[in-house]
């Protein structure tokens, strides 16, 4: 039988240890309560540079890691040649839900889509193949605020999944999610019905793409890098 | 043409983006002041959007939503829709612009007298750069007005008594 206080310091070296792993492998933690129960979440982040191919045309697009600079005009700089406009879309926006860009417009218009953030989806308008390339944040995980009836969702990591694991934490709460590929000229709508499988053809959910939801009360949807 | 395949699959009709409108307001030969309300109409009457001028004389970007086609109430125009432009209440005449989910538009709105203005009348949609259409306008209007005021003076009676 130990003695308690050499079980109590086998802990704390074990913990440390522990500790010191993770510190070696993701070298930058924050942590924050969610809950009154004390439940401690663990996000990993890391600097990493983002990219994502768009082709000419119509995109429904989104970037997987948080723009280092998050204005609209420093995330789309590198396709600022090709880009005819980019639109987002805001729940919350009462009857002007839709916010725009378009860097050809004269200085005195009002642009009103002013940021780029990872957990919403864009519609960018391009006038020739072109890879969007920025400086930024991965973080796992990231969480992605689903409103009722509609949003325009980012897609925050760099790994596919299968929708049915992708979304099993909010499946109930979703009435179709729609996935628009213009590489798939002839049939560039993709949808997944949670309550009618047979009729979907939205098997995964692919990095850089963004993705319309149609949900029945709002959600979080939880993404793992 | 900008066109987008918005409702490929149509158990749920996707929002539609609206169309974005911008241009110069002249309000009898000038520009229109800060607050002043630009709306957007459809065809059968539903207001898509407005826009209360930041800065004189210059709107925009003002978002036209269109109808979402799953609803009964009709939220705003339909592709290929007209739509008309008011300032203060008062309706413009502008060319015909069409709705176009995406798209963008480029209307200048002119009210009260446009004698001289056929210059950015004819199109009202404009697609060089605006402030030296904006500059050639201001001069044309006062070349205009000279030109009225010197042709009264040599048509009309001038001073003197006739007995």
């Amino acid at each position: 039988m130990k003695r308690p206080e050499l079980v109590l310091m086998e802990l704390c070296v074990a913990a440390l240890f522990i500790a010191a792993l993770f510190q070696a492998t993701s070298p930058e933690l924050t942590g924050m309560v969610t809950s009154a129960t004390s439940r401690v979440l663990i996000i990993r982040q890391d600097n990493v540079s983002c990219n994502i191919s768009l082709v000419s045309g119509w995109n429904l697009a989104s970037t997987s890691c948080e723009p280092a600079n998050a204005s609209t005009a420093a995330v789309l700089e590198s396709i600022n040649t090709t880009l005819i406009s980019a639109h987002g879309y805001e729940p919350s926006g009462g009857l002007d839900r839709w916010k725009a860009y378009n860097p050809s417009l004269p200085n005195w218009t009002v642009q009103d889509l002013v940021n780029i953030t990872r957990t919403k989806g864009y519609w960018l308008n391009l006038a020739q193949n072109s890879s969007l390339v920025h400086n930024g944040t991965w973080f796992s995980p990231s969480f992605v605020p689903l409103t009722t009836p509609w949003t325009l969702a980012g897609y925050p990591t760099n790994v596919s999944r299968d929708i049915n694991v992708s979304l099993q934490d909010i499946v109930g709460s979703v009435q179709a999610v729609y996935l628009y590929n213009a590489s798939d000229t002839a049939d560039p709508w993709k949808v997944y019905y949670p309550t009618a499988p047979g009729l979907s053809d939205l098997n995964d959910t692919i990095p850089g793409f963004g993705l319309w939801f149609r949900v029945q009360g709002n959600s979080s949807w939880m993404v793992i890098w | 043409m900008l066109m987008l395949p918005l409702l490929a699959h149509a158990a749920f009709a996707i929002p539609p983006m609206p169309h974005e409108f911008h241009g110069i307001v002249v309000i009898d030969r000038q520009y229109a002041p800060v607050g002043t309300l630009v709306e957007v109409w459809d065809t059968e009457g539903v207001r898509c959007g407005s826009f209360a001028l930041r800065e004189p004389g210059f709107y925009g970007s003002l978002s036209c939503r269109g109808d979402d086609l799953t609803t009964a109430v009709d939220e705003g125009p339909r592709p290929g829709e007209t739509v008309r432009f008011i300032v203060e209440g008062v309706r413009v005449e502008t060319a015909s612009m069409l709705w176009e989910s995406g798209g963008f538009g480029e209307v200048n709105l002119l009210l009260g007298p446009v004698d001289g203005l056929e210059l950015i009348r004819k199109p009202a949609r404009v697609s060089t750069d605006m402030s030296h259409q904006l500059n050639r306008l201001l001069l044309f209007s006062m070349l205009f007005a000279l030109t009225s005021g010197l042709s009264a003076w040599l048509v009309l009676p001038r001073g003197g008594r006739h007995d």
